[in-house]
């Protein structure tokens, strides 16, 4: 699927249509440049998810988790930001494995690209931003 | 007030770092301080390497924790404070873990303290702000992970009143400075260059500057740098270095406007009797000068408690004073129930 983003209400749309086809335990891999709007579409995927809170930035944290409510079996949302993170290997400091096994855990990781096969045994949806450079507007492909 | 020596510890994220502080009612002493900063790791990769960072949580502690006993061993301390959250599991649990142990063999008390109590602790380290200190107090939290004004209407009643829907000021300093090619960390670098630099040379946005809210929000600035940039990365090499200096000076402008700004008026919504500035982004000597002034000249009589420049990064200083003002007001953990917070809100 393709998308074009020129208002921020656009990524409610966006948002909407990857969690038609999230289901617990997969992950939303975020890929794109700086300023691209990866915590912003994770902001909107937290918000069609139920999540009372809107996520922040984790680039320092490097995770967050939000407790949500509204899709039948998805209860809680982890935010993870690899940007820090130079090698697949040192993330296994998020102990990932560990946070999987919580039912009704779905992942979004922006820089999912630095976590290289990390999430490769996980179901996943794949989500890259572009920002034109015509206009300013973001091409966002879901795959 | 009993006075107290208090073992610190803290591993929360990037660095570790333990500490004992002596605090009874008329004194307050930081006697041995240790932290093992892993900047230099961090500045060949441009970022933390947290595994790293978490394995070596783990010989760090040991090593820091040994020598800040000393001969004394457990007769070092009277009380241990650990930073319980917010953080990294992983990370939090290596400090955690090991106060717990030293709570068992030594049967003294311990604490878990919130990593951001800490922060506003880390002013009250100073003994000008200590002669001060009236509450209500307003507190200013900036660093790479934290944006938040905090009401603190006592020790421990703390609330808060605005904080970033998105990037900390931090951050936007680290990723705007990698946009315009600057080195890791990308705020004392944006400081350096914009001291050169023509802070009104851009015209830069003020996010939520007119929105009635106390909250902030950084990450638009990132676009904003962007396409300021992009013209003069193919223009020649002299008047390049001109912009990138005018970029730094309009962008620290910037969020420094708006952090000035938004803790103003929350000075004058909770008609507060000093104001706190605390955490790594307080180094930002524009910052402490423009807040400075402002206090003084918006209001009189309202005290302006910046941290010392040593307390201002993660340390176990700020943790033991954090630690004193839980245990002053009797509160303590059961070591055998004590585990990480990795979500705890202050």
């Amino acid at each position: 699927m393709k998308f074009i983003v020129s208002r921020i209400e656009d990524w409610d749309v966006v948002a909407k249509a990857i969690v038609e086809q999230l289901k617990p335990g997969m992950a939303v891999r975020l890929t794109g440049p700086l300023g691209a709007g990866k915590t912003t579409l994770v902001q909107a995927l937290a918000k069609v998810l139920g999540a009372k809170s809107v996520p922040r930035s984790p680039t320092f944290s490097l995770m967050r988790t939000y407790q949500v409510g509204k899709r039948i079996g998805i209860k809680r949302l982890i935010h993870i930001d690899a940007y820090r993170l130079e090698s697949a290997s040192d993330a296994h400091a998020l102990g990932l494995d560990e946070e999987l096994a919580e039912a009704g855990t779905v992942l979004a990781v922006e820089w999912a690209e630095k976590l290289g096969s990390l999430l490769n045994a996980i179901p996943s949806i794949s989500v890259h931003i572009e920002t034109d450079p015509n206009d300013g507007a973001r091409r966002v492909s879901v795959t | 007030m009993k006075a107290l020596r208090i073992l610190g510890i803290e591993t929360s994220c990037d660095e570790t770092a333990v500490s004992i502080l002596y605090a009874s009612k008329t004194k307050v002493i930081v006697e041995q301080d240790f932290v093992s900063s892993q900047v230099p790791i961090h500045q060949k990769y441009g970022g933390v390497v947290p595994e790293v960072a978490a394995r070596s949580h783990v010989p760090e502690t040991v090593s820091l924790i040994t020598q800040a006993l000393g001969k004394k061993g457990m007769k070092a301390f009277d009380a241990i404070a650990v930073t319980s959250g917010p953080g990294l599991a992983t990370a939090l649990r290596v400090g955690i873990e090991a106060a717990r142990v030293l709570a068992w063999l030594s049967g003294k008390p311990i604490v878990g303290v919130n990593h951001l109590e800490g922060h506003l602790a880390s002013a009250w380290l100073n003994v000008e702000n200590r002669k001060l200190w009236k509450f209500p107090l307003l507190a200013l939290i900036v660093s790479g992970g934290h944006t938040e004004l905090v009401l603190m209407k006592h020790f421990g009643k703390y609330r808060i009143v605005g904080q970033t829907r998105d990037d900390a000021a931090g951050e936007a300093f680290d990723k705007t400075a990698k946009l315009m090619g600057l080195p890791y960390p990308g705020g004392p670098q944006i400081a350096k260059l914009a001291l050169q630099g023509d802070a009104k040379a851009f015209d830069l946005p003020r996010p939520m500057m007119k929105d009635p809210s106390l909250d902030f929000s950084f990450s638009g600035l990132k676009t904003a740098v962007r396409i300021a940039w992009e013209p003069w990365m193919k223009g020649p090499v002299e008047r390049r270095d001109q912009a990138k200096r005018d970029l730094a000076a309009s962008l620290q402008q910037a969020i420094v406007d708006v952090l000035v700004d938004k803790t103003s008026r929350a000075t004058k919504k909770y008609k507060v009797k000093g104001v706190l500035l605390v955490g790594g982004v307080s180094a930002n000597q524009l910052l402490r000068e423009t807040l400075g002034k402002a206090l003084v000249e918006q209001f009189p009589g309202v005290a302006f408690l910046p941290s010392d420049r040593k307390y201002i990064t993660d340390n176990a200083a700020m943790i033991a004073a954090a630690g004193a003002w839980n245990l002053w007001r009797r509160k303590t953990d059961d070591w055998r129930k004590m585990d990480a917070k990795p979500e705890w809100n202050l």
